[in-house]
């Protein structure tokens, strides 16, 4: 008895081509509009979502040295403003250890000296291998606007801060003296607004021996400064409460913009939200309609099936099945359709996004278009089918 | 067995303010042909609409075959009709995208008789009625006489107990119209079939066995 319906039904919509074809291109449409949006808006997101993952991902700690320590005209460690105590480098190594929160961690030397004409110089022992400390807050490949960043390894070399380059007049090549050592400019560096800004970086061991000098003593496993790369930024805050503990009456430094950032991008996820139901909603509303109208044009031939003996149950299946059918058809093409679109568009350039379009999130909206498809043709059948299954075949036939 | 295959009484249809039947009462002997005839509008089809089921009295009660009709579920109603009432409408009604032999098939779907035997029965029919060439044309692509024709094999194919018949030579000129009497009353003679037809025009009364006239929503 199916096959009956579902021969008629076919029948039916190679016969009327012009409507078939008119139903299918509306819901057709509206599927491919709604797998665009959805998946642009998705991947919006995403983008969104990597972007903040790596938003204020860094901070610095360090112990202030306790009050009376020293006179401020003296040589010291030092965070700007305050001198610092010495943090062991095997807590550095702990920190680092713990990779559910932290990418890396390296231990940072500031110190600040007085040089020949007795006038401070803020040195930055860093170290070039040490992804946290080039990535991190001291000092950046990208920070170079002149010459060449110092390599792993690279020793009696420097970089210079372009403001105290200015100042000293130093061009790359001349050679620069700190202490008792003099070291080869190899690049001028702009770090902008940093809470752990030097004027001179040098690598970390070459900064450990010229500390000692100047301290008089070997200076030890010691760092002044960590400098951390948390795993994500949503863990940013879990992280700092934990270094923290580590470091008791620790200071942190950081940009600190994940959290006004993250409640923007919550806001823009909830838009989102409300933005994907609005255009479900009218996929289905335009979807329903188009249905609507092609059930409509066909009130005569269901009293005319219904008049010779079609029961309303074998009438609306047929219905049902033809919605279903165009449906299937219209949400597979349409589905299509926009991965391909989505494929071809250079989305990820007209979004300014960092991220590569995955279509693997497209594919699974062409499953769900496919989806919203058949359920919005059921739907969309289901009312005229079941009204016109209430009314007499007489009024049908009038109709 | 009852001799009265429709037996209506105090039958009344009204569509809103209209009253179109008034308290109409009707008795229809089997295998005989009644022939219903009134002016354009007197309520003819609404009439036969009542009597083959396709929509409900406003008030009185109809008996077809020995049971009440107005009673009866759709589905039992869509039943009688596939089983037992061949209906020819005035317009023929034929489903405008499904061949002469698909409309006439039609009837036959959605029962037990295998998709080959019904189409062996309907090419049978409509060959017998001068159509065996326009098995698979449209509607559109027939001419009028030959659409009453695959209207009457339609209603013929199911060998229906009776026929009602909504101005049957309406639209065709009187040569072919006679031949469709012709055919139908044969139907009554051949196979016991009731006949119920309804025309505002001329009928050859030689073929009634019983002339009602409606008028003022009541037979006479």
């Amino acid at each position: 008895m199916m096959s009956d319906s579902l021969t008629c039904a076919i029948r039916e919509l190679r016969r009327r081509k012009l409507r078939t074809a008119t139903t299918v291109l509306g819901n057709l449409l509206a599927v491919m509009a709604m797998v665009m949006l959805a998946s642009v808006l998705v991947y919006s997101r995403s983008s969104k979502d990597n972007v903040l993952n790596n938003l204020g991902t860094h901070f610095l700690a360090y112990v202030p040295a306790p009050p009376g320590t020293g006179d401020a005209a003296d040589e010291c460690f030092f965070a700007d403003p305050a001198r610092t105590s010495l943090i062991p480098l095997s807590t550095v190594d702990q920190i680092n250890a713990n990779k559910s929160l932290v990418l890396s961690a390296s231990g940072f030397l500031l110190y600040r000296l007085k040089d020949v004409d007795k006038k401070f110089v803020h040195v930055g022992g860093f170290d070039p291998a040490n992804p946290a400390a080039v990535n991190g807050s001291s000092l950046q490949k990208s920070d170079i606007i002149a010459g060449e960043f110092i390599a792993p390894g690279q020793k009696g070399v420097c970089l210079m801060e372009e403001g105290f380059a200015l100042v000293r007049q130093m061009r790359i090549g001349e050679r620069f003296p700190i202490g008792n050592k003099s070291f080869k400019l190899a690049g001028i560096v702009r770090p902008g607004i940093r809470p752990a800004k030097a004027d001179v970086y040098i690598d970390h061991e070459e900064a450990r021996e010229l500390i000692s000098g100047r301290l008089g003593k070997p200076l030890g496993p010691f760092a002044n400064i960590v400098i951390v790369e948390v795993a994500s930024s949503q863990i940013q805050p879990k992280t700092i409460e934990w270094v923290k503990t580590l470091l008791p009456g620790c200071m942190i430094d950081t940009y600190a913009c994940y959290d006004p950032a993250a409640r923007v991008m919550n806001m823009g996820q909830k838009s989102i939200a409300v933005l994907l139901a609005v255009i479900f909603a009218g996929t289905v509303l335009l979807m329903a309609r188009t249905h609507w109208t092609a059930i409509n044009e066909r009130w005569r031939d269901i009293g005319i099936l219904k008049s010779i003996g079609w029961t309303n149950s074998q009438v609306v299946s047929q219905i049902m099945l033809e919605s279903l059918l165009q449906s299937a058809v219209a949400g597979l093409l349409g589905g299509l359709a926009a991965v391909i679109v989505l494929v071809v568009l250079p989305l990820k350039n007209f979004l300014g996004s960092e991220i590569a379009f995955s279509t693997t999130s497209s594919l699974q909206m062409l499953a769900a278009g496919v989806v919203l498809a058949l359920v919005t043709g059921l739907l969309a059948a289901a009312g005229p089918a079941l009204a016109a299954a209430r009314t007499t075949p007489a009024e049908s036939l009038r109709r | 067995m009852n001799d009265l295959i429709y037996n209506a009484k105090n039958l009344s249809k009204s569509f809103g303010a209209i009253s179109v039947l008034r308290d109409l009462n009707f008795a229809a002997a089997r295998n005989k042909t009644h022939v219903i005839i009134g002016r354009s509008g007197s309520g003819k089809s609404t009439l036969l609409s009542l009597l083959a089921g396709l929509d409900r009295p406003t008030s009185g009660a109809i008996e077809f075959d020995g049971a009440a009709l107005e009673t009866r579920c759709n589905e039992e109603l869509a039943q009688l009709r596939r089983q037992k009432i061949g209906i020819i409408f005035q317009s023929f009604n034929l489903l405008p995208s499904w061949t002469a032999v698909e409309n006439v098939e039609a009837v036959l779907m959605h029962s037990d008789i295998a998709p080959d035997a019904r189409r062996k029965k309907a090419v049978a029919l409509l060959s017998e009625l001068g159509l065996g060439e326009r098995l698979n044309n449209l509607p559109a692509e027939l001419s009028v006489g030959q659409q009453q024709r695959v209207a009457v094999a339609r209603t013929l194919v199911n060998d229906p107990k009776v026929i009602l018949a909504d101005e049957p030579t309406g639209d065709v000129d009187p040569e072919l119209g006679l031949e469709v009497i012709k055919r139908l009353v044969a139907c009554v003679k051949n196979n016991g079939t009731t006949l119920i037809i309804a025309t505002h025009g001329l009928f050859p009364l030689e073929y009634a066995d019983k002339v009602w006239e409606l008028k003022d929503g009541k037979l006479q």
